[in-house]
């Protein structure tokens, strides 16, 4: 069943660099007609590489969850994919594996078509290295694959209503962490909490900003009075949980 | 050689499957008859593990299910699962991946037997070509087993032949078929034995020609209305009789031909003894010979 995933993922990874081409086709014939200028070309500063890694945790976000539902997808097809000399679990894994490589794949799409962009407006050399750079990634990463197991493990069990179930992640993760800032009574903000758990969105809430000159990350979540390492590697682990979990409701679902 | 033995499937209070044991040896097609909603569709989905079910023990060449069991065992469904966006090529390219057995050549020739353009996605095709492409990839792993549900939908009836050949061919080289059908004549023209089911409960099965055995049907026409035979009824050589105006059609055990001198004798004016046919005893089987009344 890999040679349907890498299809799909091929799939996946032309549409990305189609509308990314577009997008830097657009800023670049900008820049050569001069219709557009930018503030940091006549007022040079700091600009960390986090930035870049940044986009690409949002690029990568925006395709997770649109393909976080493969296994559910495969519904009407569970005859064919069923009947083949494979266990049901290394099926999945194999989508897994497929789609996270695709994600990846789209986040460098994404650092690539941040560089193009850059080339024309000639910021690439305020660009600083931000030593923090590494932990963003770590994190950012994180997030995505947590936004895909979670949502994998929504829909995995399910018959049909993936897009429903992606059509939802968006406002319900919102909602969750919003939930957690409007309710402050200690009861509630502790099931606000406990419910953000499983929220994505909730161990990212990570800033970047400059200072004196250089670029400075600092990162905080929903979770302060969690260890730092904790709050990095949580994402990683609640994934392989909700990957988990995907696997053992799509093996055991009727078709 | 596929073996169930005591399947029951639950759905709540609901019995869709119920206690049905049947055999497939190496060799024979097996024909799945009932009507809709009898558990045919269910018994499948037990088979092939995509439904759990409640009792019964289902064995493949002697061994339960496992996924190595797929690599011998093709399943054609009722309704083609193919992906919409590949083309048949490409679903050829997802087999041959698949399968140790996938032989190129004889994939190749079901694509030219069946007049299919490998290069046309999927949701090109019609419903009659989505069948025959599911038909391609089922056959191209040469199975030792084979799952047919409605094997010939929508395909035209030269192509419903084709497919019935390619059965026979396939148990003429010792794969058990078992294949499920409204179509009787199919059935009988493809099976050598039958398994009837009628709400989830096997009500019939075995050869084809041991159920068929002596029992014949003996038509008399008479002159006016046919007379109303009683006794007939409770005769320990006739199934059931039935009446449509000049007709008499007596369902014979056995003696048809002595049944048939009797009703020479009340009159009729003509006479003729048929061999029962796989419709009537699926018909009996399902419904007591109760056969719904068209309204004139």
């Amino acid at each position: 069943m890999i040679y349907v995933a890498l299809l799909r993922a091929r799939r996946t990874l032309i549409v990305a660099a189609l509308a990314y081409a577009v997008v830097v086709a657009v800023v670049v014939v900008s820049f050569l007609t001069n219709h557009v200028t930018m503030q940091t070309a006549r007022d040079p500063r700091a600009i960390p590489d986090s930035m870049f890694a940044v986009a690409a945790f949002v690029g990568a976000l925006i395709v997770a969850s649109v393909t976080a539902t493969s296994l559910n997808r495969e519904g009407p097809t569970l005859p064919i994919v069923w009947t083949k000399p494979l266990s049901r679990r290394r099926i999945a894994l194999e989508y897994f594996a497929v789609d996270l490589a695709a994600l990846a794949g789209v986040a460098l799409l994404t650092v690539v078509a941040g560089i193009l962009i850059a080339l024309p407006a000639d910021v690439l050399r305020h660009v600083v290295h931000d030593p923090k750079l590494g932990e963003l990634v770590f994190r950012s990463a994180g997030v995505v694959v947590m936004w895909y197991a979670v949502v994998q493990a929504a829909s995995a069990g399910l018959s049909g209503r993936g897009g429903a179930v992606i059509g939802l992640s968006w406002p319900v993760f919102g909602g969750l962490l919003g939930l957690a800032t409007v309710w402050q009574i200690p009861g509630l903000h502790g099931l606000a909490l406990a419910l953000n758990v499983f929220n994505p969105l909730a161990w990212l809430s990570s800033t970047t900003r400059v200072a004196h000159g250089a670029a400075v990350s600092t990162t905080s979540s929903l979770f302060p009075f969690l260890p730092h390492a904790v709050v990095a590697v949580a994402p990683w682990l609640l994934a392989g949980l909700a990957l988990y979990l995907a696997t053992v409701l799509w093996s055991r679902r009727e078709a | 050689m596929i073996a169930v033995r005591d399947l029951v499937k639950r759905y709540g209070s609901f019995s869709a499957v119920d206690g049905v044991s049947l055999d497939v040896p190496a060799g024979s097609i097996c024909g799945l008859l009932g009507p809709n909603g009898s558990g045919k569709t269910t018994t499948f989905k037990c088979l092939l593990g995509f439904a759990r079910p409640n009792a019964g023990e289902i064995r493949f060449d002697g061994a339960p299910l496992a996924p190595a069991t797929f690599e011998r065992l093709a399943y054609v469904p009722e309704r083609a699962a193919l992906y919409d966006w590949l083309t048949a090529e490409q679903h050829l390219e997802l087999t041959r991946r698949s399968y140790a057995r996938y032989d190129e050549a004889r994939a190749r020739e079901l694509l030219r037997v069946f007049e299919l353009d490998p290069r046309k996605k999927a949701k090109h095709l019609s419903k009659g070509q989505q069948t025959a492409l599911a038909l391609t990839l089922a056959l191209a792993i040469r199975p030792s087993m084979l799952v047919l549900d409605e094997p010939a939908t929508g395909l035209d009836p030269i192509f419903q032949r084709v497919v019935l050949d390619l059965l026979i061919d396939a148990a003429a080289n010792g794969a058990s078929v078992l294949l499920s059908s409204h179509q009787v004549g199919q059935v009988e023209r493809a099976a050598d034995r039958v398994a009837i089911l009628r709400r989830g409960k096997l009500v019939l099965g075995g050869d084809i020609d041991a159920l068929k055995g002596d029992e014949k049907i003996v038509e008399a026409i008479f002159a006016g209305s046919a007379p109303s035979l009683n006794g007939l009824g409770h005769d320990a050589r006739v199934r059931r009789v039935e009446t449509t105006g000049a007709i008499l059609r007596v369902y014979a055990r056995r003696d048809a031909d002595a049944l048939a001198a009797e009703l020479g004798g009340l009159g009729a004016r003509s006479i003729r003894v048929i061999d029962r046919g796989l419709e009537d005893i699926f018909l009996d089987a399902v419904a007591d010979g109760v056969i719904p009344e068209v309204p004139s």
